[in-house]
């Protein structure tokens, strides 16, 4: 018997109880539906996120600092991010370190009217770190620290100004409960979104400036980057060295604790505080968490929608049991016939195998539409990936053969006398 | 074919029934054999052991020199799809295929290719006067062309042993006698074939009787 001689008489005696065979396949759509829908969305969520975290390249390290977390705010303000990203740049292993504060505030641009703006302090160094390079104007110099000085991200330029020649005009700003007149001296070329920094939909000021209005000079954000992938290690090492030092050096007078003494010291004080004065998270390290969160939501997930095709798969099992009595008439002709006892084992075998592949199929179809579904809702991009339909197929055939298996030996054990004989 | 010494016996719940109780009978090839005998007697079982529907619970049942009572369920399969055709009182077709299809069944497990079987299944329906009927289902058609259809169907891969049991017990006699006929050209072409019957016109109508009582043959002796 062929293929498709098996698979026409399976559909055959499948049609012949329509309602019956549907409802156990929608056990299986539903299995498979969610299971691929899982995937699906697990996957395009990480392609999203990934794609914010990877943006920068794997050489990427974040520094936080907190120093008025463990020094007194006098102290902290030896904690100026010119200084510290200085100092930061002068490790070996690091190429590049700047300054990042953000804040947000509103664009005054009519009587009356204002618009949410984001604005980013930092230092001339930006521009290199993200490759991204003036339209108009110039980007911040130095020279511009303490100014009321803005340079506007490509789109926000649009956004607030419309299109044209901007540099030169002022705009009105309310920061911190302070209103500001921002000198315009520089639009942006459009650069996209770098990881989760949306660079075209910001304003720059000089991150002196922004520290001054906040009236904190003391907490900031560092991006550095190793001078390569295979120095992130190091970079972090050196890091770590140059803050520690700079907080021994802080607290304590004596100038004389250095090495271990320093490591001890920062010891003692996270012990004691809870709390670390900074933190230092390389870029790597953030992809290999995220990976290894994904791993377990997707596994919890697709867990339980894995017992849902279980379930499913028990319906198949029990709808195949009442076909094998039902048909035992039917088992008893063929077997007169000179059907083997393999020939009826394969033929109700085939026939729930044939109604799980239906229902994965449906259900992959499903769980394609109901994954599509989620990336619009959560607005991250719908990734066409060969698992889920590896998956749909994987679990069908392997639900058919495992709770087919027994009604089907079932049905080729019967005795054929009695077989037809049977009402 | 010879059963020597056959016994069958059916367990019902807790009671073990003696179906055949010892039975030796020899049917010579081109013989037209009628197993009469009131109901109960094991006629029916006796046939069943003569086509490998069952197997005996002791003694030997022998096909074409072949012992086949411990022969494995596969194996029994085969030889009912290839060396014997069954007929049954309620004909025993498949309601939702059509008559070729019925007639093509065993050829299907014979292994024979899809336009082999078509043309041969057509062929046997030809033979039994029902070619014009191939495509109807036995829901419509009336009990002697269903019965005909269960014939070709026996034929369909040319066995030398038919096995009829109570072929004309759900007919009229007049449809009977067609039947009844029909065996008789078998016969002719050379095959066995052997009818169990408990009504009198038909045991008349072949050329040699056995009857059982009681899971023995009357005369205790069939070898003949």
């Amino acid at each position: 018997m062929g293929l498709a001689e098996r698979i026409l008489t399976g559909l055959g005696a499948l049609w012949a109880h329509k309602l019956r065979t549907g409802l156990s396949v929608l056990g299986v759509v539903i299995g498979v539906a969610a299971l691929v829908a899982i995937v699906s969305m697990i996957q395009g969520a990480t392609a999203e996120i990934s794609g914010q975290i990877v943006g920068l390249g794997a050489r990427t390290i974040t520094v936080n600092l907190y120093p008025t977390r463990v020094l007194q705010a006098g102290q902290a303000a030896g904690f100026l991010a010119e200084q510290i990203s200085g100092e930061l740049r002068a490790a070996a292993a690091v190429a590049e370190a700047v300054p990042i504060s953000n804040t947000s505030g509103e664009a005054q641009v009519g009587f009356n009217q204002t618009s949410p703006l984001r604005v980013i302090g930092t230092t001339t160094d930006y521009a290199r770190l993200f490759e991204f390079w003036p339209a108009q104007g110039r980007f911040l110099h130095p020279l511009d620290e303490g100014k009321s000085v803005m340079v506007l991200g490509a789109r926000l330029a649009t956004e607030l100004l419309g299109p044209g020649e901007h540099v030169g005009r002022d705009l009105v700003v309310n920061l911190h409960n302070e209103t500001l007149v921002f000198h315009i001296i520089g639009v942006m070329n459009p650069r996209g979104s770098v990881g989760n920094y949306d660079v075209d939909g910001q304003a720059y000021v000089p991150i002196s400036l922004l520290q001054e209005l906040s009236g904190n000079r003391y907490f900031s954000t560092y991006i550095l980057q190793a001078t390569h992938e295979g120095q992130v290690d190091e970079a972090v090492a050196q890091i770590e060295a140059i803050l520690d030092q700079k907080f021994v050096d802080l607290t304590t007078t004596t100038a004389t604790v250095a090495g271990r003494g320093a490591q001890q010291l920062i010891g003692a004080i996270r012990a004691t505080t809870q709390i670390a004065p900074y933190t230092v998270q390389a870029q790597r390290e953030l992809i290999l968490a995220f990976e290894e969160s994904t791993r377990t939501m997707m596994l919890i997930l697709g867990g339980i929608a894995a017992i849902s095709l279980l379930v499913g798969g028990i319906g198949i099992m029990n709808i195949m049991l009442v076909a094998v009595v039902e048909r035992t008439r039917e088992v008893g002709i063929r077997m007169a016939t000179g059907a083997r006892p393999g020939d009826i084992l394969g033929q109700f075998l085939f026939e729930a195998v044939l109604v799980c592949i239906v229902g994965g199929m449906l259900g992959l179809l499903l769980g394609w539409l109901a994954g599509a579904i989620g990336a619009r809702v959560g607005d991250w991009p719908f990734v066409l990936s060969p698992l889920p339909p590896a998956i749909a197929i994987a679990f069908s055939l392997l639900i058919g053969v495992a709770f087919g298996i027994y009604p089907a030996f079932r049905a080729s054990r019967l005795d054929p006398v009695d077989a037809l004989r049977h009402e | 074919m010879r059963a020597e010494k056959a016994t069958k016996a059916y367990r019902l719940g807790e009671v073990e029934v003696w179906a055949l109780r010892g039975v030796d009978l020899g049917v010579r090839p081109g013989d037209f054999l009628a197993l009469t005998g009131p109901s109960g007697s094991g006629k029916s079982t006796l046939l069943h052991l003569m086509g490998g529907l069952h197997r005996p619970t002791s003694g030997r049942v022998l096909l074409e020199g072949q012992d086949i009572s411990r022969f494995p369920r596969a194996e029994l399969a085969r030889l009912r799809g290839r060396k014997v055709g069954f007929v049954f009182q309620q004909f025993h077709l498949l309601p939702r295929s059509s008559a070729v299809a019925n007639v093509a069944l065993p050829l299907m497990y014979a292994g024979h290719p899809r336009q082999v079987r078509r043309q041969r299944a057509l062929a046997c329906l030809e033979r039994v006067g029902l070619g014009p009927r191939a495509d109807h289902r036995p829901g419509q058609l009336s009990g002697g062309e269903c019965q005909r259809v269960a014939i070709a169907r026996a034929l369909a891969c040319d066995p030398p042993l038919v096995l009829a049991d109570e072929p004309t017990g759900s007919l009229d006699t007049k449809t009977g006698k067609e039947i009844l006929q029909t065996f008789r050209g078998l016969v002719d072409e050379g095959r066995t074939v052997v009818v169990v019957t408990h009504e009198p016109y038909v045991a008349a109508f072949t050329q040699r009787q056995v009857r059982l009582l009681d899971g023995r043959l009357e005369d205790g002796d069939g070898t003949g």
